[in-house]
């Protein structure tokens, strides 16, 4: 079992990325014991969400939660999402605006809620979670999701995305997979790429933290969309602390993400996405990342190996290949530093690994 | 026995239809079978080839399989001689579809084994399933163990739900539910400066 020490003191800021190799979850400590948590991932030894888990450890009451983000919908974002949303009474949730439209909430309804013959399982999550709230927002680029004076500093958390365009994207595409007579009820399909997702930047007064979620960058979508943007490029400070986009893949990567939006050789942090033969990020994303970092971790870095009965994955490697469990080898990278300091002290737990 | 029904805890889940014939019915793919005999279990080794004492009896093949999935696994009598064992049933959804592949997300209906994901070749799938292979379909990969006259074979096969259409009503009710969800949100962000 993973030991996660105690919590940190009121004048230290924490970042903590967990992830069980297909999953990722983020819990934030923006002074004062007040929490920010982003996106769910179980970790697979607890069965249950493991930022929940770990605030349970380290002795932090969950009404001390303030906000929980939804960056989006897939399947390795949200994994205990409603769990969390039901613990933690006193935060608001915080869901992508591209559903802030009722063709997008019928979409949600429709593959994830009470009516759904067939469960998408991120879908479903999401639909729970925003049923469970007492209190949900929208967000999207310039939204403030949390803003408070901690010691004695204005800080705040904003959204960078989804952008307007974004927005009409999303909404676009999913008109097309409306429940419409005759046709059969299937799964939501995934949409990409995706450009809905909410990106975040979390301002500490002297220095900031970006989490990068699951954007990708597609034509003047997505992150470019970001860093045109004159407001998020002047009005928010540069991060000394990244948690890399869509696990690191070269989609969710922009060049000037590392100039316009991080300080010199920013600390990176990043969760694996292993889902049969894709697997990121791959050695050239590895490579780049190290390249643009003063160090870089990853939470998890296992092969994973299937722990089937040998005979039964002898039999299905018959039909299929590449059969890999989608949970496994959880870790969790831990940043934390007072406020207004310059260096991150890192801690690594479990399976998490610093990249080379 | 030339019929098979099994039980299921939990019916609402299961495939519509399931299709015709044995479970032992292997589908017919171009100069492949999936039909395996690589468990012997200590028991004398029968090799199962295309015309075995593994095929389908004519009874079992015109019976329609109504439920696959069993509450409890266990030696089930499926003919005369013929005991199976369920070795897993995955339900699987497709998320992408590349070359001749597909590629899968497996949970397990049984509730036992961790969900996992895979690349199948779409040269196992059943001919009557192909027009249904898209992302997002369902499908159920079903292993058995067979043992019949002492030796001990695998099989499995690999069927798509056929899913019933939206009904008037159902669409009604995903927006009513969607409005639901809409007023859920209270709070309007702030813009930031």
């Amino acid at each position: 079992m993973i030991n996660y020490g105690a919590a940190p003191p009121a004048d230290e800021v924490e970042l903590i990325v967990f992830g069980p190799g297909y999953g990722e979850s983020i819990a934030v400590h923006v002074g004062d014991n007040n929490w920010l948590l982003v996106d769910s991932c179980f970790d697979a030894a607890k069965k249950r969400p493991a930022s929940l888990d770990y605030l349970e450890r380290i002795g932090v009451s969950f009404d001390r939660v303030k906000v929980i983000v939804a960056t989006h919908w897939h399947d390795d974002h949200v994994k205990g999402l409603a769990e969390i949303v039901k613990c933690c009474t006193s935060a608001t949730l915080q869901v992508s605006s591209v559903f802030n439209d009722r063709e997008a909430l019928a979409f949600l309804s429709a593959y994830g809620g009470a009516t759904a013959a067939v469960h998408t399982r991120g879908a479903k999550e999401l639909h729970e979670a925003i049923r469970s709230s007492n209190d949900a927002a929208y967000a999207s680029q310039r939204t403030i999701l949390w803003e408070d004076t901690i010691q004695g500093r204005k800080m705040r958390a904003v959204a960078f995305s989804p952008t307007p365009q974004a927005v009409v994207q999303f909404i676009a595409r999913v008109s097309s997979f409306l429940p419409d007579n005759p046709d059969p009820i299937n799964h939501a399909p995934e949409l990409k790429p995706n450009l809905e997702t909410v990106v975040i930047s979390i301002d500490l007064g002297s220095d900031g933290i970006l989490l990068g979620s699951d954007l990708e960058n597609h034509d003047e979508h997505g992150w470019s969309a970001v860093i045109g943007n004159e407001w998020c490029l002047t009005k928010n400070q540069k991060a000394s602390a990244y948690k890399v986009s869509h696990h690191g893949s070269a989609t969710g990567d922009h060049p000037r993400i590392w100039g316009d939006l991080l300080l010199m050789d920013p600390m990176s942090v990043l969760t694996p996405f292993m889902n049969g033969s894709v697997k990121l990020p791959k050695d050239t994303d590895r490579s780049r990342i190290v390249a643009n970092s003063a160090q870089a971790y990853i939470s998890s870095n296992g092969t994973m190996k299937s722990k089937l009965n040998p005979s039964l994955l002898k039999q299905m490697g018959q039909v299929g290949s590449n059969i890999v469990p989608l949970e496994g080898g959880f870790g969790a990278v831990r940043f934390r530093k007072k406020l207004g300091a310059q260096k991150w002290n890192v801690e690594l737990f479990g399976q998490a690994q610093e990249m080379k | 026995m030339s019929s098979v029904e099994y039980m299921s805890s939990d019916s609402s889940a299961l495939p519509s239809r399931v299709g015709t014939g044995s479970l032992f019915e292997v589908p017919k793919h171009r100069n492949r079978r999936v039909s395996i005999s690589d468990y012997t279990g200590g028991l004398d080794y029968d090799e199962v080839g295309g015309d075995s004492d593994f095929d389908v009896p004519a009874a079992a093949a015109r019976a329609a399989v109504q439920m696959v999935v069993p509450a409890v696994t266990k030696m089930v009598p499926l003919d005369v001689g013929t005991l199976a064992t369920v070795s897993a049933i995955w339900e699987g959804v497709v998320v992408s579809i590349k070359d001749n592949e597909m590629h899968v997300r497996l949970t397990d209906r049984q509730g036992i084994l961790p969900a996992h994901s895979a690349d199948v070749s779409l040269d196992f799938v059943h001919d009557q399933d192909v027009e249904l292979v898209k992302p997002g379909a369902v499908f159920y990969w079903t292993l058995y163990r067979a043992q019949r006259r002492g030796a001990i074979s695998a099989t499995q096969e690999i069927r798509f739900r056929r899913l019933p259409n939206w009904t008037k009503a159902q669409i009604k009710k995903v927006y009513e539910d969607a409005d639901e969800l809409a007023s859920k949100f209270k709070t309007r962000n702030k813009i930031a400066d």
